[in-house]
This record gives structure tokens, sequence and C-alpha cells, in this order.
């Protein structure tokens, strides 16, 4: 072997991927030809500097195997699409009290990009789909009582353009968000805690077919749609390009404060 | 837990880490990372039946990641950092003559060698074209064989061995030009 044919070989030599013979060949060939030998010492260096720091990861996490096994059985029934995150979902899972205390808890900010089966309601949908957080008890994905940081947070994940209205702490608790798809829409919900209940406001894409079975209230200058199913209610209203629906056990009266102001 | 959980926290366990250093390749952030290797890991238990006369290697997770980084292109492109490449749509990288003597590296000591290219290497590596990136992040930070990198890119063999190959040169030949810049610059030790 000659050093033109050896330089051809040589990374698959020092990577060790090739056959057995053509190694030998290699091999002899750097064993009696300093320049090629000098190569292959330069490589092996180039290549232990740049594993060294390609291997470096600070920000790699640790393997919670508990937690992750959480998140699989939690997502188990979640349509897969979106990108997760990690951070605060770890962190809940891991937690393990916030889904549990969720159970207790009101929860009023839902997100649905549900677009309607046909012969499916959106409120059907979406208390189907309440009900299914609760009976889960699934972890949220940000934990957090700041309505900016959960918009901030849901808007990036989702492209879709929540806003999370503050709401005095005193008439509802903010708990945090979470996003999920439906039909393969991204869709995003916030939940909060009114006493002993749990309400959830779920904000999707808006479409025309959406809220034709609810019934349309105008009131006061505004309009939003109301209904009632299986013993919950579901309010929602236009806002911005998204509909906001709260869905909760509570009355109409209770939930009203969560819809997102007009000029929100 | 289930048999299932349990075979599938054996695959992941050794891989783990790596799945995170390749992430931080294909997307900008860390946390960005994190999300990528989660939905990775969930997508591939969704798919995971071992129940199924199959085995899978570790190769396959990488697969996988490989796939969401490639969706995340088109649905948060603002996140990805190294876009993957379909092999179909590559024009395979030529023009590198393989057997031609490699560019030369400034003569140094030994330290001062080791010293100039760890603060240049990721430089270089990075500048590198994505296709050559990736196979070169496949091969250190995936600890993958050549064989397990063919599977993950959707080529042949032979691709990988050529493609690597180029991509290891191309990389010493920017090592080459920035030692010799840093060589040349006013003041600089000679």
């Amino acid at each position: 072997m000659i050093c033109s044919e050896a330089r051809q070989y040589i990374f698959a030599f020092l990577d060790n991927e090739l056959d057995s013979a053509l190694s030998v060949e290699v091999q002899q060939h750097i064993e009696h030809c300093p320049l090629c030998a000098r190569e292959c010492e330069i490589e092996n260096v180039v290549r232990r500097q740049l594993a060294a720091r390609l291997q470096q990861a600070p920000a790699v996490p640790e393997f919670d195997e508990s937690a992750f096994l959480s998140q699989l059985r939690a997502e188990a029934a979640v349509p897969l699409g979106a990108p997760r995150t990690t951070r605060p979902y770890w962190k809940l899972v891991t937690a393990g009290a916030i889904a549990a205390a969720v159970v207790f808890v009101a929860s009023l900010f839902v997100v649905n990009s549900a677009r309607p089966t046909p012969g499916v309601s959106l409120a059907d949908a979406l208390v189907d789909d309440f009900q299914h957080f609760v009976a889960e008890s699934k972890p949220l994905h940000i934990v957090s009582t700041d309505a900016v940081e959960v918009s901030e947070w849901l808007r990036n994940r989702t492209s879709l353009a929540v806003s999370v209205p503050p709401i005095d702490p005193a008439m509802a608790s903010l708990m945090g968000g979470r996003k999920c798809k439906i039909n393969g829409k991204p869709a995003a919900f916030v939940i909060y805690r009114i006493g002993d209940e749990m309400a959830s406001v779920v904000a999707l894409r808006e479409s025309d077919e959406a809220l034709v079975h609810m019934k349309r209230v105008d009131r006061n200058g505004h309009t939003h749609w109301i209904d009632h199913c299986r013993g919950h209610t579901v309010l929602a209203c236009r806002r911005g390009g998204l509909i906001y629906a709260v869905i909760s056990r509570l009355p109409e009266e209770s939930l009203s404060p969560l819809m997102p102001p007009v000029n929100g | 837990m289930s048999e299932a959980e349990a075979a599938f926290l054996r695959l992941v366990r050794p891989c783990w880490r790596r799945l995170h250093l390749v992430a931080r390749h294909y997307v900008r952030s860390a946390e960005d990372a994190r999300d990528l290797v989660q939905e990775t890991l969930l997508r591939a238990f969704a798919a995971y039946n071992p129940s199924q006369d199959r085995s899978y290697r570790e190769g396959w997770l990488f697969v996988i990641q490989r796939r969401v980084a490639a969706e995340w292109v088109r649905t948060s492109r603002r996140r990805v950092a190294l876009e993957p490449v379909d092999h179909d749509e590559l024009t395979e990288l030529v023009g590198t003559d393989l057997s031609a003597p490699f560019d030369a590296l400034p003569s140094s000591s030994e330290e001062q060698f080791r010293e100039s290219l760890d603060q240049r290497v990721v430089a270089a590596f990075d500048s590198l074209e994505p296709a050559y990136r990736e196979v070169v992040l496949l091969s250190v930070a995936a600890d993958l064989n050549y064989r397990e990198i063919a599977e993950v890119l959707a080529c042949p063999l032979g691709t990988v061995m050529s493609r690597m190959a180029r991509a290891r040169r191309a990389l010493r030949e920017r090592l080459a030009h920035s030692l010799e810049a840093e060589r040349r610059r006013p003041g600089a030790l000679r």
C-alpha cells in the first residue's frame, strides 16, 4: 500500500471500521511510513480534543427513572407530535404532589385545538378532555402561578397567541398550564383552583364551526357562548384569533372572571 | 412496572446521556435539547413492542431522535441548529480527493498544538456543512459505529464511510486554516 491509498482509509482505520484484511494493510503501511504515522498521531489528537468538547454537557439532566415512567404513563393517551418541554414537566412529575393536588383543585384554563369531529360538539370534546385530565391526574407541563410566565411558555410551545389574564388570587389560583395536540392541531390549557373545584381554560385556534352547538349570549355589549354537558359548564369567547373556553363544574357566574378581557 | 417499561428502561439507560449530547447539537438551547430527548423517548415508547420478534438497538433511538429533529425543522425551525438532510435530497458532498495529502498544520510543540486545538476544534466543527457535522456528531457524541450511523441517516454504509472521511478531512482543513491565520497574526508567538 502507498501513502495515497492509506490516506483514503486512515479515518475508517482509526474508527476500527475496515475489514480485517484492509486494516492489516493500512496498519503495516503506517508502521513503515513516518509521514502517515505522524498524520495518524495528529488525527488522534484532533479527535480526542473534539470528543472531549462534544462530550461536555453540563446541562444533561439526571435520568430520573420514576419520573420518566410517570411521564410515559401520563403521556400514553396524548397524541404525539408536538415537541414537549422537559424542565418544568419533569419537575412536576418528580414532585408528584402537584399532579395529585390537581385532582382537588379547580382548573380554569384548558386548551384543546380540538376541531370537533362531526356530531361531537366542542363542549362535549372539552368536557371529555377535562374529565380525562382530572381522572388521570395528568401533570402540568409548566407549574407556575405567574400568568405572564405561563402565557409566554404556552406561546413559545404551541404557536398559539395565548394570553392568560391575571386573576385575583383570592378568587382563583393559577396552577400552571399544559399543551397538547388534537387532530394534529396545537392546543394548550391552564388550570385554576377555585375553592375545592378545578377549572380549566382551553385555548384553541378559531374555526367557523367550533361554536355552532353552543348557545350565543350577548350581554353588556359582549358576546360569549355557553353550554352545559355532563354536569359541567362550558363558557367560551373569541379573543385575538383564538377561542377560549372555560370548563368546570362551577356555575357560569363563577367562571366568567376567568374569561380573557375583550382588550386582552 | 410492566415488563415493557422495564425493557424500555434498559434500552434507554445506557444512551440517555448520549441522546442529550446529540440533541444539544440538533437544537439551539439546552432546554430544547431536553424537549427533543423527551419527545424522542415518548415516541419510541409508543412504538416499542418487545413482544414483537425483533431486537431493539440503541441506534433505533437515534433514528427516532433524528426524525423528530427533522420534523421540528418544519414545525419549529427556529429551535433547530442542525437540520437533518434526507439522503435522497442530498447531493453528496464531493470535491475532496481522499488520497491527497492532508493540509499541513503549523509546526508547534505537542502542548501548544493541544492548547491551540482546544480553542478551535469546536469552531471548526461548527463550521462544517450540516451533513458532515451530523456524521461526525453521531460517531463522536453518540458513539455509533458506521453501520448504526447508516441506519440513522438512512443511507448506505459506503456513503457513511465516504462522508466521514470527507468530514474529517474538512475538519482538518478548517483547523489548518485557523491555526495558520493565528500564526500569521501580528504579535503571535512563533
